[in-house]
Parts: C-alpha cells; sequence; structure tokens
C-alpha cells in the first residue's frame, strides 16, 4: 500500500528519502512530532466540523421555529413550487387560509391554483407568468371559496426564483388571510361614501384640530378643506354662544360621548347662520377617545320658518309690533322682575282720536299707514328695553319697566314718556299723497309689588285711556281707584244679570194703551227686575249692559215667550181677548239671522194669534242696514205680526225708506208729548207726524201722555191712541187685570 | 526576463552559494520572512546589498512559500530581472490603521500611470485596514491590476513588518509599479470556504472591529463556536473567518480574517472592514474545497498568458489557510504548481490578507483567500 501523501511529506521534511536508508532517531523524533501535531489538528477539526455543526443547527433550528411562529402570528403561510418539475411544499400556515381542501392536496402550483376562486385564477396564472418572464416579484390579492360561507380574501406575494441553471422555474411566496382587512376596507368605502353625503361633516382629533371635512361642509362654510384643516372649529364661531353654552356642550360630551343642538357659526362671508349640529366622539375598544366627528344641518330654512312662525304667532303683522299674546309675556317678565327688583313701572293704553272717523272716509290703506307711522313714532318715545304692542284696531299698549322705585318717581317717569308719545303722535303725518292729524288719548296705570294682576293692569290703563276721552281726548289720563268702584259695580250687575235670568226675577208689567174714548186696545209689556235683596232695579240700569254683554237675547225670548204666554190667556176672556200686546225689540235681538224663524216658532208654540202682537223697533235699529231690516220685517209681516216705530222723531228716519217699511204704528216720542200744551214747536212736529201717518196709511200713538191737558192737544192734533201715566203707570199683570175689569 | 528563486534556512543558510548576478534598475527582489527575522535581520541586509540598483519588495509572513514547500523561520527570495519593463518604487509609512487610506492614495499618486501596467503592494499587516488601504488605492486607474499583500506575525499577530532601505521597518507600505507594453500581470483569487448556520446582521461595527451580531456580542458567538480552542483567540479564530455582504440581494460576498480580540469590547478585530448593517455569516473550512480554490486561483491566472515565457508566481494566501490546514498546507501549493506552466518558480506568503481586483475591475482586500500573482515578458 503506499504511503499517505502527508506522511510522505512529513518524511520528506525530516530529510528521509523513500527507497533510502531508515531515519535516525532524530529524523524519527521530528516525525513523530509532525505525526502527533497532525493527529491534535485532525482531533480539533473534528471537534469544531461537530461543534459547529451542532451549534449551526440548533441556531437555524431556532431561526425557523421563530419564523414558523412568526408566520402563525402574522398568519402568513409560505409555500415554493418548482412548475417544471410540478412539485412543491406549503407551510402549514397555508392550511387554514386554503381551508381544509388542501390538505388533501400533494402541494404543487396547480394544487395551489385549484385553491383560488375559479374568476380569480386566470389573473393570477397571468402574473405568474409575467414574473417568471421578467424576473420581477408582484403581489396579488384573490378569493378562496368556502364551503357554504363567503370567501375569503388571500393576499400573495410571489418571488420567481431560478434553479442552479439560472432559470425562472420556480415560484416562491407567503399567502396571508386579508378577508378582515377587505371588510374592513369595504366598510371605509361605505363610510367614505356616507361622509360625502349631503350633511356636512368635519372629524377633529381630540384637540379638536380638524383632520378632514366633506363636500358639504366646505359648501356650507364657505372654506376649502385646505384653508380648515389644521385648525380648530373656533375659526366657525358666531360670538353669540358664550362660554358657557360651549363648556355645557363639552360637559355632555365628555359624559354620554355626545351632543346635539342649535348652533350659529360663522360663513367665511361673515354670514351667521344657524345649524343643527351633532357632535360624537369616537372612541376605541377600551373607551378611549380618539376623534371627535361633528355632522351639521344647516336650518336656515326651518328658523326662517320658526321665525315667520313665531312673528305671525307674537307679532302684529301690520306694524310688526308684538301682539297681545307677546304683550302679555313681557308683561308677565316685567311683573316677576318687578316683584323681585322692587323696580316699578307703567303700562300706557294709546287709542286714537277719530281713528274710526279716517278710516271710514281715507280707506282702510290710508288708515293702516297711519297705523305703521304710530307705531313707529311711539317706539322712537320709549327704551329699547320697553314694549310697544299692538292690541288690534287703533289701540297700543306701551309696558315701561324699571322706572322707580317709589310710586311718586314712577308716576313722573311715566307721564314725561306719556307727554313725550302725545307730542309725537299729534304732529301731521304724511300717508301717501294725503296730509293729515291725529291725536291720541293715552290711559296710564302704574304697577309695583302689590299690584301685579296682568288683566287688571290691563283694564285699568283702559279705563283711564276712557277718562282720557272723557275728559276731551287728546291727554293723558292715570287710572284712579275711584273708575275702577263704578267698574267693579258693572260687574258685579253682570253677574247678578245671569242668576236673574236664572232664576227668574223677571217680570212683566203692562202699560195699557187706549184710545180717545179711554177704551182699552192693548198694553205695552215693560220688563222689571225684581232684585231679590235690592228691590226693582231700572231697565235704564240694566238693558244697557244686557245689550253689551249679550243677554239681552235671553232675555228678549223670554219676553217673548212671556208675552205670547199672556196673549193666550187673554184670548180666553172677552174682555181681553181683543187687546194687542206691544213689545220692544232690541237691536242685537232684531238682527239675529234666525229672529224671523224665531218669532214664528214662539207664535206657533204658543198657539198666539200674530195679529195682537206688535213688535216695538227704534228708528237706530232700522238704520244699519235698511235692506235686510225690510226683509225681516216683512216675512215677519206676512206671518201677520204688527210693527209699530217708538220714539218716532227722535231720530234722522228717511221718509223713503220709511214708505218702504211695513209699520202699522208710529209711536211719538214722549218728548214731544211732554211739552205739547206749551211748546208750539212741538205740536207742529206732533201735527206732522199724525199727517204723515195719516197719509200713509198708519195709526199713530202717542206715549208719555200725563196730563189731561196733553191728551186734548193730541186729541186736537187727530192722535187716536195713547199711553201714558195719565191712564195708567205699568203695572204688574194681576193690577194690569184688576184695572181693566174695573172698566 | 530572468528569474531566479532561492531559500535561507537557520541551519543550512543560503540554499545558492551565491546570489544569481542580476542586480539592475530593472530588477525585482522579492523577500517573504518570517517575522523573527526582525531582531536578526542580517541575512536580510546581506541579500539586500547584493542588489543595491534593484527594487525590492518584502515582509514578514505566517510561513514563507517556496515551490511547493511551506516552510518556517526561513526567507523566500526571487529576484526577477525585466529585459523590457521599467520598475517604479514608491512607499509611505503609516503609524496606525486610520491612515490606511491616505497611504493607498500617496501610493497612488506616486506611480505615474503612463504606462503603466500592474502594482504589486506589500504592507505592514497590523498597523493597516487592508479594506481603507484599497480603497485609498482605488486613485490608480482601473485597468492597472493591482495585487499584493498583507505582512504577518506567524499566528501571534503582534508585529509585522516590511522590508524597506535593506532592513525590517514596522508601520510602512511598499510598492512597486511596473511599466511597458510586454509587461503582463495576471492574477486569480480563489477561497475555498463555505458558509454555515444563520445568516445575522452586522448591528454594531466600527470600520474593522465587529461588535455585535443581531445585537449580540460577536466575541461570545466566537466563543461558544470554539468551545474548549476558545483560549486560541485570536488565531483560533481563523478558523471561523467571517463572510460579509451588504445585503441580500448583492452577491458579492467578501471574506474577512480576525487579527484580534478586545476582551473588554467584546469585539473583535477584522483585517479589513465589517461595515454596519451587512449581513454576516460564519465560514467553515472545508480541506478539498481550500485546495480547489488554490487550483481555481491557479487557473485563473493563466488567463492570456504566453505559457513559454518564464513566469514568476507569486502566491498571498492566508494565515487562516495554514492554520486550517496545519499539516496539509502544501497540498495548496502543490496542487497550484500543477495548474501552473512548467518551469514557472513559485515564491509567496501566508499573510494577514492579499490585495486582488475581485473578478474583474479595481482591486478588493480580500481574507482567507488563495491569491495568485503571475509577472511575465512576452
Amino acid at each position: 500500500m503506499p504511503l499517505h501523501a502527508l506522511l510522505l511529506r512529513q518524511l520528506r521534511k525530516i530529510g528521509w528519502n523513500e527507497g533510502g536508508p531508515p531515519p535516525s532517531p532524530e529524523q524519527w523524533q521530528a516525525l513523530l512530532q509532525r505525526v502527533s501535531h497532525a493527529y491534535t489538528e485532525a482531533d480539533q477539526e473534528r471537534y469544531l466540523l461537530n461543534r459547529s455543526q451542532e451549534l449551526a443547527s440548533r441556531e437555524t433550528e431556532e431561526i425557523c421555529l421563530r419564523l414558523s411562529d412568526a408566520q402563525r402570528i402574522a398568519g402568513l403561510g409560505n409555500w415554493m413550487f418548482d412548475l417544471q418539475l410540478g412539485n412543491g411544499q406549503w407551510s402549514d400556515g397555508c392550511i387554514p387560509i386554503f381551508g381544509s381542501f388542501c390538505t388533501s392536496l400533494k402541494p404543487s402550483y396547480a394544487a395551489f391554483l385549484e385553491c383560488i376562486h375559479p374568476v380569480d385564477r386566470k389573473k393570477f396564472v397571468t402574473a405568474v407568468n409575467l414574473a417568471l418572464a421578467t424576473g420581477t416579484s408582484f403581489e396579488i390579492e384573490f378569493r378562496v371559496p368556502e364551503k357554504n360561507k363567503t370567501n375569503r380574501w388571500v393576499l400573495a406575494k410571489v418571488h420567481p426564483v431560478s434553479d442552479s441553471h439560472r432559470a425562472l422555474t420556480r415560484i416562491q411566496g407567503t399567502v396571508m388571510d386579508i378577508t378582515q382587512r377587505k371588510q374592513i376596507e369595504t366598510d371605509l368605502s361605505i363610510a367614505a361614501t356616507a361622509f360625502e353625503s349631503q350633511e356636512s361633516m368635519m372629524i377633529t382629533d381630540t384637540r379638536g384640530v380638524i383632520l378632514r371635512v366633506n363636500h358639504a361642509f366646505t359648501e356650507a362654510s364657505g372654506y376649502t378643506a385646505e384653508e380648515v384643516v389644521g385648525k380648530t372649529p373656533a375659526m366657525l364661531r358666531s360670538e353669540r354662544h358664550d362660554p358657557a353654552f360651549y363648556a355645557a356642550m363639552w360637559e355632555s360630551i365628555n359624559r354620554t360621548g355626545s351632543w346635539h343642538g342649535e348652533v350659529w357659526n360663522r360663513h367665511k362671508n361673515g354670514e351667521i347662520f344657524p345649524k343643527w349640529l351633532t357632535i360624537s366622539a369616537v372612541k376605541r375598544d377600551d373607551g378611549t377617545v380618539t376623534h371627535y366627528v361633528g355632522s351639521h344641518i344647516d336650518i336656515s330654512e326651518r328658523k326662517n320658518a320658526e321665525e315667520k312662525i313665531n312673528n305671525l304667532a307674537f307679532y302684529d303683522p301690520l306694524t310688526h309690533l308684538p301682539n297681545r299674546r307677546l304683550l302679555y309675556d313681557r308683561l308677565e317678565h316685567a311683573l316677576a322682575y318687578c316683584a323681585r327688583s322692587g323696580r316699578e313701572g307703567a303700562l300706557l293704553f294709546i287709542d286714537l282720536d277719530n281713528f274710526k272717523t279716517l278710516n271710514d272716509t281715507l280707506g282702510h290703506s290710508i288708515g293702516d299707514l297711519l297705523l305703521q307711522q304710530v307705531a313707529h313714532r311711539l317706539l322712537s318715545c320709549v327704551r329699547e328695553s320697553d314694549t310697544v304692542a299692538r292690541l288690534g284696531g287703533d289701540e297700543f299698549v306701551v309696558l315701561l319697566e324699571d322706572l322707580g322705585g317709589h310710586a311718586t318717581e314712577t308716576a313722573t317717569q311715566a307721564e314725561a314718556v306719556g307727554e313725550k308719545i302725545i307730542t309725537a303722535l299729534s304732529q301731521p303725518y304724511q300717508l301717501a299723497t294725503i296730509k293729515c292729524h291725529s291725536t291720541p288719548s293715552i290711559g296710564a296705570t302704574l304697577f309695583d309689588r302689590n299690584h301685579q294682576q296682568m288683566d287688571r293692569l290691563l283694564k285699568q290703563a283702559d279705563i283711564a285711556m276712557y277718562q282720557a276721552k272723557k275728559a276731551g281726548r287728546h291727554t293723558l289720563r292715570f287710572f284712579n281707584p275711584k273708575m275702577q268702584e263704578s267698574v267693579d259695580a258693572r260687574a258685579a250687575l253682570e253677574d247678578e244679570l245671569r242668576t236673574a235670568l236664572d232664576q227668574q226675577q223677571f217680570q212683566l208689567y203692562y202699560q195699557i194703551q187706549v184710545d180717545s174714548a179711554h177704551r182699552p186696545l192693548g198694553a205695552e209689556a215693560l220688563i222689571r227686575w225684581i232684585h231679590p235683596e235690592r228691590g226693582p232695579i231700572s231697565p235704564a240700569q240694566f238693558i244697557p249692559l244686557a245689550e253689551e254683554n249679550g243677554l239681552i237675547l235671553p232675555i228678549g225670548q223670554w219676553v217673548l215667550d212671556t208675552a205670547c204666554i199672556q196673549l193666550k190667556a187673554w184670548e180666553q176672556h172677552p174682555l181681553t181677548c181683543d187687546l194687542t200686546l206691544s213689545l220692544n225689540v232690541s237691536a242685537k235681538q232684531f238682527h239675529q239671522a234666525d229672529f224671523v224663524t224665531r218669532v214664528h216658532e214662539t207664535v206657533q208654540r204658543h198657539g198666539i194669534n200674530p195679529a195682537r202682537l206688535k213688535l216695538e223697533l227704534t228708528e237706530s235699529m232700522l238704520a244699519a242696514d235698511i235692506e235686510e231690516t225690510i226683509d225681516c220685517m216683512n216675512a215677519l209681516n206676512k206671518l201677520g205680526i204688527m210693527f209699530s216705530l217708538d220714539d218716532f222723531g227722535t231720530g234722522y228716519s228717511s221718509l223713503q225708506y220709511l214708505k218702504r217699511l211695513p209699520l202699522n204704528q208710529l209711536k211719538i216720542d214722549q218728548s214731544f208729548v211732554k211739552d205739547i200744551a206749551i211748546d208750539r214747536d212741538d205740536k207742529a212736529i206732533v201735527n206732522t207726524i199724525i199727517a204723515m201717518a195719516n197719509s200713509m196709511g198708519i195709526d199713530v200713538i202717542a206715549e208719555g201722555v200725563e196730563t189731561e191737558e196733553q191728551r186734548q192737544q193730541l186729541i186736537s192734533s187727530n192722535c187716536t191712541y195713547f199711553q201714558g201715566y195719565l191712564f195708567s203707570k205699568p203695572i204688574p199683570i194681576e193690577l194690569f187685570e184688576a184695572y181693566l175689569s174695573k172698566g | 526576463m530572468l528569474i531566479s528563486t532561492f531559500t535561507f534556512h537557520a541551519g543550512p543558510g543560503w540554499s545558492v552559494d551565491t546570489f544569481p548576478d542580476m542586480d539592475s534598475e530593472q530588477t525585482l527582489l522579492l523577500i517573504f520572512a518570517a517575522p523573527e527575522f526582525f531582531d536578526n535581520p542580517a541575512p536580510i541586509t546581506t541579500l539586500c546589498n547584493a542588489y543595491p540598483k534593484s527594487k525590492i519588495l518584502g515582509c514578514s509572513t505566517a510561513g514563507e512559500i517556496a515551490g511547493s514547500q511551506v516552510s518556517d523561520a526561513s526567507l523566500s527570495v526571487a529576484v526577477v530581472k525585466f529585459e523590457q519593463s521599467s520598475l517604479v518604487f514608491t512607499s509611505t509609512t503609516v503609524a496606525s490603521p486610520e491612515d490606511s487610506y491616505a497611504a493607498g492614495e500617496y501610493l497612488a499618486s506616486q506611480l505615474p500611470t503612463d504606462g503603466l501596467r500592474g502594482v504589486f503592494v506589500l504592507a505592514d499587516g497590523l498597523k493597516i485596514n487592508g479594506s481603507q488601504l484599497v480603497s485609498g488605492l482605488g486613485h490608480i486607474p482601473t485597468h492597472v491590476p493591482v495585487t499584493g499583500g498583507l505582512a504577518a506575525d506567524g499566528a501571534n499577530f503582534q508585529r509585522t513588518w516590511v522590508i524597506h532601505g535593506g532592513k525590517p521597518v514596522i508601520g510602512m507600505v511598499t510598492a512597486v509599479g511596473f511599466y511597458g507594453e510586454k509587461f503582463h500581470l495576471t492574477h486569480g483569487a480563489r477561497g475555498g470556504w463555505e458558509a454555515f448556520g444563520p445568516e445575522r446582521k452586522i448591528t454594531r461595527s466600527k470600520n474593522n472591529i465587529l461588535y455585535e451580531l443581531d445585537g449580540k456580542p460577536a466575541l461570545a458567538l466566537y466563543k461558544e463556536y470554539l468551545g474548549d480552542l476558545a483560549s486560541g483567540l485570536p488565531s483560533a479564530g481563523l478558523k471561523f473567518p467571517l463572510s460579509i455582504r451588504e445585503g441580500s440581494d448583492d452577491h458579492k460576498y467578501l471574506i474577512r480574517t480576525i487579527l484580534g480580540v478586545d476582551e473588554e469590547q467584546q469585539s473583535l478585530i477584522f483585517a479589513g472592514d465589517v461595515p454596519e448593517n451587512f449581513l454576516a455569516k460564519l465560514m467553515r473550512a472545508n480541506f478539498d474545497k481550500l485546495v480547489d480554490g488554490a487550483i481555481e486561483s491557479a487557473k485563473l491566472s493563466q488567463q492570456n498568458v504566453d505559457t513559454h515565457s518564464p513566469m514568476l508566481a507569486v502566491a498571498a494566501s492566508c494565515v487562516g489557510r495554514r492554520l486550517v490546514l496545519g499539516e496539509h498546507v502544501e497540498d495548496e501549493t502543490e496542487a497550484m504548481l500543477k495548474y501552473l506552466p512548467e518551469g514557472t518558480q513559485l515564491v509567496g506568503l501566508y499573510g494577514y490578507g492579499g490585495i486582488s481586483p475581485y473578478s474583474t475591475g479595481s482591486c478588493d482586500f480580500h481574507n482567507q483567500t488563495m491569491m495568485l500573482t503571475t509577472f511575465e515578458e512576452f
């Protein structure tokens, strides 16, 4: 066996040549040292080889483990395929991504393709071919179908790899499940679309720095995104809200996570506009706020509409002054302030003198112009804190607050304002082309801590105003308590009147009507109120009141009913069966729309002869609407009802109309009768009336006949019927019937 | 071109009776010397005195190559008298590795570029950062091949030197530039090491000092791999040179040899730069591959040569290879000679690094490689 090359070399080194004599002892020694050295080196080499192999394997194993852990944590799978050999490998991380389906497949490019959704497969193959052709890596997203579930989305990173011959025949890469990311992307896309809605949107960070705004925001605010991003919403503030407003807003956001409400903001052009703002805090899972989202709707239109409604509800459309409602509201506040502070105030009730005349003569449009100018002048006479209201027509009220701490001071101040108003309103007015004058009458009343009833105060001012009118107009009057007393008395009477109707405290008294031979022809029924405590109350006292408050209607009906009952009763008696009964009809009663029906119904209900019933009208009643009156009278006349014109001669009856009325009788007013014996004029008037009546074929009756002389004078004037104390005063039915029986 | 090679061994003395009579301005005297001649420079001085006109390059080694033989405690000498080429000698001193770039730059500036056909450099092996020196030499036009080696101090890493003025000098770099159209310098360099284990990132380093790999002390890693042999550091570290590259896409691997350790800093000092963020792998020798590497370098150096002209081959191998090959070290010199033209005379050294163009283009600094440079005139 030939010697080892190293041994030969070592032998040469000690100077021994092959085939030569054996080495000397020194050469032996040197050779042994060299051999020993070679062994030591070989041992060391083996040691290092083993050790390095072991350590490197361990390190590599650790790295593999770390890599595999990292891929597992990252949700990555890795793979490598040889397209030429048709084999390859994939890591376990691929299985959850491709589904258990892939465990049944032998790893290969073809198997990999099988896992890809058929729709995306071609795209993947094209990309792989391109990568192999160009040597460039690529990333691609595709779907992986999953049984009975929605598709999974996968991101693959693909890297072409060359084989030992530098040919690109392999691909390797990773796959990652990005289904969740895709979902988020979809959500984001939806959110982005939603963000660009019609509603203005703004996103800020936690410091309130604007990060993003949408198109609607830029439209609504006038600012571009570049102009607002990086700034805070403070740039939009209108200064209409105080710090407390914003403090409350943030308190709500911090406490509940949101706030919504109305905010006035400033447009870039300086205009201030209202918006409905909703602020929501965006929070992480742990509750930490990351952003704030503000969405706003421009509510200018709604606010305008609200304002319009408000104006309609609280303002007078003609003068734009507060109306009665708003006045009450302000008065309520004023009284509350007064009660709190002790600062007194005043109410001025202003009525324009002769406004009705102006309106009637110059027309409503001119009247309206006057009212507008009056409103304007009134406003110029008061402080901004005071209230000028229009109650309607030509009635204005001025509410003066905080005038003084005691009555004298308050009254002085109120009077000063009142005088100022009188001066201002009495200046000439230019109404369109017309120049005219107007003056006010002002009633004033004061309020303090003790005088707090709103209705009462207004009433007081109203009463004072009437006092001013009575005092000759164009002046100011303060309310005084005596006026109040009479008003109170009147109010009490009104209450009692209602009670009287309910409790039948009324009676009819009858005053006989006779002919020249004293023969009874009939009677006039006159209402009497027999108060259970106060005794009889004069009709002069309660009829005007009843006319005012409408009680005259039920009272009138009661009179009609009672009269009919009486007529019915009289029909049964030979002594009374031919008598007529006259009733006074009030204007309100007569102008009721269904007056004819009511009378007809009543007559029928009582079954009386209508010809026995005579209704007395006054001249003033006829003037209101003559045509309607004539129609009404004709209708009743057709039923057989008779008419007498009461107080004839005191009014201004047009003979033209008189001619057309279906009258049966004229009643000469007692004022003419009273002095007929001594006053030639009265006598002449009476003569004329009777002559006229005769010519028209109408009866004439004189009322208020008290003396025989008067009767003689009337007879000489051809008056045929009489009524008065000379024959009998109005008396209750029992006395009346007794009177008749006596003859 | 005339070539003569001979040796000096302490006992037998010079292998030739008289020094060849080849002294001239166009003569190159190459001396590869055992480090201990620093303290006993007489043979060197004697030799140099015999060649007063010649350009002399020489340095200490970790093994002197003469033919296929690798010796210690010897001088390996080559005398080359060029007939149609001229030589320019230049040198400079370096006080510390920081001067390396400037030194390279200076040498380059001292060699006229007109007609320059090649440069051979020998430098102190411990005071020089080979990478920086090579960068400085980058000022030499890229078509001019630059080769050479770094002096060594056996496996002691204490003291390295070059010959200047007829005696050993520490902290110096010497170079000879070759001029003339007939002059041909060829080169080949191959490692034959295998990287193994995981690739690591250089996370902390400064020039040629490596502190951390993957955030851990680099010295600790070496100690772990060396195990019982860790006490042999730094020379034991030569068994595990470092293969570095710039990034995972970079296919140019450079090999770095350990020159020293700093226990205090837990750092390793390499013969060339180990830049931060480079990727590094430990390397391990494979006998067969080392020898194959030597053969490859021989083959590489034989492109564009005239196989009939006399040829001097200068091997600049690395101390790491010597350490690993041990008693087998001559396997690589023998194998190399087999692939060189018959009659080629080989001298050389085991040093602390070699300078040679990476494959094409300008020069690079190499560790753990077998580099072969050939000189010819034809």
